[in-house]
């Protein structure tokens, strides 16, 4: 890539992957991924159980290192970046974990200001204002002094939405949001992640095997597959594509019931 | 015979990256006790915890560990009719010896295995990845205050128990070899003296550096699901057992020389 040009591309792009390879003792997830994410959009990363969506997620924010390949955040290489520095680029960052991953033996308002509160920079009573305003955000206002342990696993979720609104990132990822949620709780997920889109201008990006939720929220669909992106596009694009595993991939899913008829 | 060999170097190849992690970890910890008065909300609760769930089971071993040691060395000592040595016998045992070597294995019972098992559970559920997604360093959040709680409350616990042990060794000398609980006090103060107890002390500042750092450690390092975690806790008691045995034996060497 040429020098010059790449700063004058990187600028809508918030997330650039090249060549991406990782190993796990033998088993070779990443097999040479490349992916490009563009800022302020919604990209939905779709593909089976196993076939290294969370891995793709957490090389994203450096909980993973690649083996080969590199990686750009707003244009900055974070594959070789430690301390302080990886440390600034994650602030830019916010994380929803598949099992929520709250502290559980923090109350909710504690889990939700838990970073404000660590990173020092806020007095009590704005943390307590912004972790107001993002609980009555995921409809949880009034279970502020409940435990984790309290809630149901959609509750859970939202805290843990909160949680990463709390951090004001520019880039929220989300791992499988809407996995063991019951359809309800799972579009009320879906349309919380569409409105950090579309009115908090969030970038989000969403590892999911639920084509119905990718369907419903993204603006543009990755499928990976043996560790690499073999389709992507917009959800009509998505839905038309004429590479066989991907249909195989819709069908199925249509198949198990999960999907309204389009 | 070759996958033996395979086997056996694996083994070894994994201790000593245990070690060498431990050993990050530890020189990672020492840093971040630089931020230690800003830590105090975390630090204090995991003293407190350690105190209150150590020293039940800490008084009961100490009283009857005092009794038993006098018990053996009275029986032995009153074939030469020297009953008024029980004191000497059992307090320099309980200061040198048993006092550091015996809390630590409560600690490792109690509290060592509980902190792998918390540990080892938030890093199976992505807390400790959450974690640092929020910008929070799991070294600073969890493991610097277990550890000054355990190198601060290890010494303490050492004096309780020693003293406790003392007690204990006095009421069967009196009860059994009728020494008066005077003459037994004037024994151990001729005997005892403050160097033992120190010494005892430093020990088992080395054990809490252990305890702390193979639980946190086993924890950090845990990947899977509950199953692991029973695995990791078994583990890092193990590996502190070990540890502390070890240790017990070269630091009472190097004061030899």
């Amino acid at each position: 890539m040429a020098g010059i040009n790449q700063g004058v591309i990187s600028n809508n792009k918030a997330i650039e992957i090249y060549q991406l390879h990782k190993w796990f003792r033998d088993n070779h997830v990443l097999r040479g991924l490349d992916l490009t994410i563009q800022a302020g959009t919604a990209t939905a990363i779709v593909g089976g159980s196993g076939t290294g969506k969370s891995v793709l997620l957490k090389h994203m924010v450096g909980l993973l290192k690649p083996d080969a390949g590199s990686i750009l955040v707003f244009g900055q290489e974070i594959t070789n970046t430690s301390g302080r520095k990886l440390e600034d680029i994650r602030r830019r960052f916010a994380m929803v974990f598949q099992g929520s991953a709250l502290l559980n033996s923090l109350t909710i308002e504690e889990n939700v200001g838990l970073g404000l509160v660590e990173q020092r920079r806020l007095i009590r009573q704005q943390i307590e204002e912004v972790v107001r305003e993002k609980l009555t955000l995921v409809g949880l206002r009034g279970k502020e002094k409940q435990l984790p342990g309290e809630l149901s696993g959609g509750m859970k979720k939202r805290v843990a939405i909160a949680r990463a609104l709390a951090m004001d990132p520019e880039i929220i990822l989300f791992d499988e949001p809407t996995t063991g949620l019951d359809p309800v709780m799972a579009e009320h997920i879906d349309t919380l992640i569409a409105d950090l889109k579309n009115k908090l201008r969030k970038t989000a990006i969403i590892v999911t095997h639920d084509m119905d939720s990718a369907f419903r929220i993204a603006d543009h669909i990755c499928m990976i597959y043996e560790g690499r992106i073999i389709e992507e596009g917009t959800p009509a694009e998505f839905r038309n594509s004429q590479n066989p595993i991907v249909e195989q991939f819709i069908s199925r899913f249509k198949r198990q019931g999960a999907v309204k008829a389009p | 015979m070759g996958r033996f060999f395979t086997a056996l170097g694996e083994k070894l190849l994994s201790f000593f990256q245990s070690v060498g992690e431990m050993l990050q970890l530890l020189a990672a910890t020492i840093l971040w006790c630089r931020v230690v008065f800003k830590s105090l909300d975390k630090v204090l609760p995991q003293m407190g915890k350690i105190g209150a769930d150590t020293l039940p089971i800490a008084t009961l071993t100490a009283v009857f560990v005092g009794f038993v040691l006098a018990l053996q060395t009275g029986i032995a000592l009153k074939q030469f009719g020297q009953e008024e040595n029980i004191g000497a016998v059992v307090s320099l045992s309980m200061a040198r010896e048993l006092g550091p070597v015996l809390t630590a294995i409560l600690v490792i019972g109690r509290i060592g295995a509980a902190i792998t098992a918390e540990i080892a559970t938030m890093s199976v559920s992505e807390e400790i990845d959450a974690l640092k997604t929020l910008g929070i360093n799991p070294v600073r959040f969890l493991v610097m205050p277990r550890f000054l709680a355990c190198i601060t409350m290890l010494p303490v616990l050492v004096i309780y128990v020693d003293i406790i042990g003392m007690v204990g060794g006095a009421a069967v000398s009196k009860a059994y070899f009728g020494v008066p609980i005077g003459v037994y006090a004037d024994n151990v103060a001729d005997y005892l003296e403050f160097e033992d107890i120190a010494k005892g002390l430093v020990k088992s500042v080395v054990f809490g550096v252990i305890i702390a750092i193979v639980s946190c450690h086993r924890g950090l390092v845990t990947v899977g699901g509950p199953g692991e975690v029973g695995q990791a806790t078994t583990n890092s008691v193990v590996f502190s057992f070990v540890s502390v045995y070890v240790s017990n034996y070269f630091v009472t060497r190097l004061w030899l020389e």
